[in-house]
């Protein structure tokens, strides 16, 4: 039995390649999202490029190709890319790019990359930007971290960044120089790389389970290069951040346009050291502010005393003087007194005197010269008046009272 | 006379009410010069303690 008419699978291959090379002579364009990306030991570089379903984030692929990009032009080609669009090649990014369609006997289809047109991928980042923006403030969360009140006091704070980020040693080199105390916690996060946002987003997750032990969440960034920014307009982070439930605090450092996730945060800045000056400043104010409220304290304090030691002063002095006009009333009652005294005083002893005065005459009227003048005699013997009958006839010689005069008389016996 | 333990409105209370006796011509002359001596040391133990309450504020705000 012969077997029937047939190609080996080498010739197969051959017949492949030789058609897609005679259908793809001159590179084309494509445009593709980076799913994978490796350089590896010799320099070249070697992609996944994928193509999602429309209209779905994490989509499924409909079209996957292995794509490379040689040594020769890689450098020149990431060094371009990176310093159009302020972004390194990495998985996430979609490309507009350049190639040249390979089959391979033995390695199968591949594209050689020979280009990227940067322009495409500035744009596409700008439209997911924009989409991004879009989405967030149709669903409401665009706001929420806004509205969140900042606490007077920020100093507990959960920093989300890479220990070795010289961004965030930055930070905290700048708030050790103001001499505050803060209480920071570090939740370790890959800040750049297609891990960057899940790892962002896990690391919220874990300052969130503990949210009452913060006064707000700061993300730092490190300085210097400006590439590795694409998380940081993802809806997801994004969306995170806005409805984060502490205020956020961005110093991501980067000096072209604000991220989203800079939009949707609390209070963005430039750098994370401008972000501790920042948290520096706000302490100064704090501390400015206690000062003049003790020393108006002590001011209050002090012109408070005054008005009650004043006040006290006051009841004396009243004090005073009601006890003064209170007893010179009563003294001068006692001198009315004293006076109505007198009188009384003077009016008794006039009555006193009329008193006697009548008495006189009554005494007068009945005097011994009156009674001489009426014709009676007094009769004395020796001097004393005889008033009986057996003293006179003891006697010899009388004196005889008269009402002009004594004389002298005999008795005989 | 629980003269150390007297609150200080208390105090200021106690000093109207005499006030307002004297005011009110209420007061009796023999009682005259104790309600004067008791008014009066009121107003010094009020003055005394203002003038703690003053240092100890003092204290307190240069902490």
């Amino acid at each position: 039995m012969t077997p029937r008419a047939h190609l080996t699978l080498l010739e197969l291959q051959r017949k492949v390649k030789l058609t897609l090379s005679e259908q793809f002579a001159l590179p084309v364009w494509v445009s593709a999202e980076i799913s994978d990306l490796k350089v590896n030991y010799s320099g070249h570089c070697y992609l996944e490029l994928i193509e999602k379903e429309q209209k779905s984030d994490n989509g499924v692929p409909v079209a996957q190709a292995r794509a490379v990009i040689w040594r020769s032009a890689y450098a020149r080609i990431a060094a371009y890319f990176e310093a159009e669009t302020g972004q390194r090649l990495a998985p996430g990014i979609r490309i507009l790019a350049q190639v040249v369609v390979n089959y391979h006997e033995l390695y199968g289809f591949s594209l050689q990359i020979t280009a990227i047109d940067s322009a495409y991928t500035l744009g596409d980042m700008e439209q997911q930007r924009l989409e991004t923006i879009a989405r967030l403030q149709k669903e409401g969360a665009w706001e929420m971290n806004h509205t969140l009140e900042m606490p007077l006091l920020v100093q507990r704070i959960a920093v989300i960044s890479s220990a070795q980020a010289a961004g965030y040693q930055d930070f905290c080199k700048e708030l050790a120089r103001s001499g505050y105390h803060y209480r920071l916690t570090l939740f370790d996060a890959f800040m750049q790389g297609a891990a960057a946002e899940e790892s962002i987003i896990d690391a919220l997750g874990r300052v969130a389970e503990q949210q009452e032990a913060f006064d707000a969440v700061v993300i730092v960034r490190g300085g210097g290069s400006t590439s590795d920014l694409n998380c940081f307009n993802a809806y997801r982070l994004s969306s995170h951040v806005a409805q984060f439930p502490l205020p956020v605090l961005t110093g991501i450092g980067h000096d072209k346009d604000q991220s989203v996730v800079d939009l949707v945060a609390h209070t963005a800045l430039k750098t994370p050291t401008a972000v501790a000056g920042w948290l520096n400043e706000r302490m100064e104010r704090i501390e400015g502010w206690l000062e003049g409220a003790a020393q108006q304290l002590a001011e209050l304090t002090v012109s408070r005393m005054r008005e009650a030691e004043l006040r006290l002063e006051q009841r004396m002095s009243e004090l005073n003087r009601l006890a003064m006009e209170r007893t010179l009333r009563e003294q001068l009652l006692l001198e009315k007194f004293d006076e109505r005294l007198a009188e009384r005083l003077t009016q008794a002893l006039r009555n006193e005197q009329r008193r006697l005065e009548r008495a006189a005459e009554v005494v007068e009227s009945r005097s011994p010269q009156q009674i001489l003048q009426l014709g009676f005699a007094i009769l004395r013997a020796d001097g004393k008046a005889i008033s009986t009958t057996e003293t006179l006839k003891r006697q010899s010689t009388l004196q005889v009272e008269l009402a002009d005069g004594t004389t002298e008389i005999t008795l005989k016996q | 006379m629980a003269k150390k333990t007297i609150k200080y409105s208390d105090a200021i209370q106690e000093i109207e009410q005499i006030l307002e006796k004297f005011r009110n011509e209420q007061l009796d002359v023999d009682k005259l010069a104790s309600e004067v001596k008791r008014a009066s040391e009121l107003i010094t133990a009020c003055k005394k303690r203002l003038k703690e309450v003053e240092e100890e504020v003092a204290n307190i705000l240069e902490k």
